[in-house]
């Protein structure tokens, strides 16, 4: 009876040892998983899109894509009715980062 | 100082834990399609094997020995190795995106790597103080590297050869694991 109580006890103090090590991985190795959007940037970016709701970047209307852009998801010359005029706009208005045409 | 030499040289080439256990298997032949990734994976299983055999040391003697639970060995051994490959895993998803996709689902498998759990034991078994534990554990994990890289360098040059539709991908690999292992028992009894 004492041996599994002491083996118990010796495998739930390892395990909670391993798991506070674990923990402390997690918060010091954390990504992080969705970017920041720019309220900024969101709104000049819909007002330099024609903002026709035509849809044919694939996007619901132009506001999704204009968030879409910011997070990484589309391109931006994404947009069919605006075309290069409005992708550089857009490139102007995100630094173009991570962003190729 | 010559026996230390004497057990990396043992661990690394003569009893190679691939080629004359047969321990990782699974890793060898699902990581060893490209020398880069093959590098890669043996450094991370090195890396592995030196932790988790000098802190299964440190538990065996200092808590299961004291305490005489020696059958605890198992699970605690399994233990430190699935935390460690998690810490692993964690560091390379932050600063190695590259190589963490390369690996895909064998960076998880490298807890179920018999490699790890049989230098863990045989540090036991054999007896072995902490130095030399730690030798063990560099030389095996140089070893398991060394045997990745020599597959993975003959599974480059396969690519290119005409192979028969029938022994294509995995079973011409375990023939040439099994040549290769023949030809590392030329250094069988080399060390005992």
């Amino acid at each position: 009876m004492n041996r599994i109580l002491i083996s118990s006890i010796v495998m739930a103090l390892l395990g909670l040892f391993f798991a506070l090590v674990l923990s402390w991985a997690s918060k010091k190795f954390a990504i992080e998983q969705t970017k920041q959007i720019d309220p900024q940037k969101l709104k000049q970016i819909v007002l330099a899109l024609p903002k026709t709701n035509c849809g044919r970047c694939g996007y619901a209307n132009c506001g999704a894509f204009a968030k879409a852009i910011l997070e990484g998801n589309a391109p931006v010359d994404g947009c069919v009715v605006g075309k290069e005029e409005v992708a550089k706009k857009i490139e102007e208005i995100i630094g173009n980062k991570n962003q190729n045409l | 100082m010559i026996n230390l030499f004497t057990i990396f040289f043992a661990a690394a080439v003569v009893n190679n834990f691939v080629f004359y256990r047969f321990l990782g298997i699974c890793p060898f032949l699902g990581v060893s399609r490209r020398t880069s990734s093959a590098v890669g994976m043996g450094l991370a299983v090195t890396f592995v094997m030196v932790l988790a055999g000098s802190i299964t040391w440190l538990i065996q003697n200092i808590v299961l020995n004291p305490l005489q639970l020696p059958f605890l060995q198992y699970a605690s051994f399994i233990l430190v190795i699935a935390a460690l490959v998690q810490l692993i895993e964690m560091y390379m998803k932050k600063h190695q995106q590259a190589l963490y996709k390369t690996f895909g689902i064998y960076l998880p498998l490298i807890t179920t790597n018999c490699a790890i759990l049989g230098l863990a034991l045989l540090n036991i078994v054999k007896g072995y103080n902490f130095i030399e534990a730690l030798v063990f554990a560099v030389g095996g994990g140089i070893g398991f590297t060394l045997a990745l890289v020599i597959m993975s360098g003959i599974r480059e040059k396969l690519e290119l050869a005409d192979v028969p539709q029938a022994l294509k991908g995995i079973p011409i690999a375990l023939i040439i694991t099994g040549l290769l292992a023949l030809a590392f028992n030329g250094f069988a009894g080399m060390i005992k």
